[in-house]
């Protein structure tokens, strides 16, 4: 694990590589090339990118983070009298993805958990009940589910782990 | 003057409502999903429960402490 052993990770920059990226999903190798950066400049969504000591201009992994509304429907009276009628603040992390050459080394999980700090660290001040994933893929689900995360929707891929308990 | 300025006011406060009404169709379209009865029930039970880590996470948590510096 030498290599990745200890790795920085912060918001995308200049200086980051964007287009040597590669993951082995075509679709998340393209966002960071191509749509990343504007999606940071019309404050779309945030960018954080993981890059190591030595070669801190090489992206290794990334990950997006931005936020959510979740619009509860028919709670049963019993919960619905508890909650009022407003959606439900939650952070998204809409991509997560680790280059070819650093998978295996537990990079995946150092940016699941930096997103959730990052989250944590914000969800006094703001107020964010959960952290929610777009799972890419089964294997990508899977990686979450270790973790605690489970589904949001019947009819969605997206996964949610609580961060805050609502007060009752 | 005074009307013109007030036609330009008008005209300003059009423009900039339609570009926030723009911005909130878009912004809807991003970051706002419903959960259907079922999903609305599980998900708020959730939240309403005390919030607890497993072993896993905590662990990756902790590692994190070690492994990463996070700017």
């Amino acid at each position: 694990m030498t290599g990745f052993q200890n790795l920085f990770i912060t918001p995308l920059n200049p200086t980051h590589d964007r287009k040597g990226f590669q993951c082995g999903v075509e679709a998340l190798d393209r966002y960071l090339k191509i749509q990343a950066k504007q999606d940071v400049k019309r404050r779309i969504g945030r960018v954080f990118v993981a890059t190591t000591p030595d070669n801190p201009k090489a992206t290794i992994g990334y990950y997006t983070l931005s936020t959510l509304s979740i619009e509860l429907n028919q709670l049963p009276e019993k919960l619905a009298w508890k909650w009022p009628k407003h959606p439900v603040p939650a952070a998204l992390i809409g991509r997560l993805a680790v280059s070819n050459a650093a998978q295996g080394q537990g990079v995946g999980k150092m940016l699941l958990a930096d997103a959730i700090k990052r989250t944590l660290a914000v969800s006094d001040q703001i107020a964010i009940y959960a952290i929610t994933v777009d799972a890419v893929n089964e294997k990508a689900k899977g990686f979450c589910e270790q973790f605690g995360f489970t589904r949001l929707s019947d009819d969605n891929p997206r996964l949610f782990l609580p961060l805050k308990s609502i007060n009752l | 003057m005074k009307v013109e300025l007030g036609n330009e006011e008008n005209s300003d406060h059009f423009i900039l409502t339609g570009a926030l009404e723009q911005a909130e169709i878009t912004v809807q379209k991003h970051e706002t999903m419903t959960l259907k009865a079922k999903n609305s029930r599980i998900f708020f039970e959730a939240l309403a429960a005390p919030i607890r880590f497993n072993c896993k996470l905590a662990a990756a948590l902790d590692e994190h402490d070690q492994r990463v510096v996070s700017k």
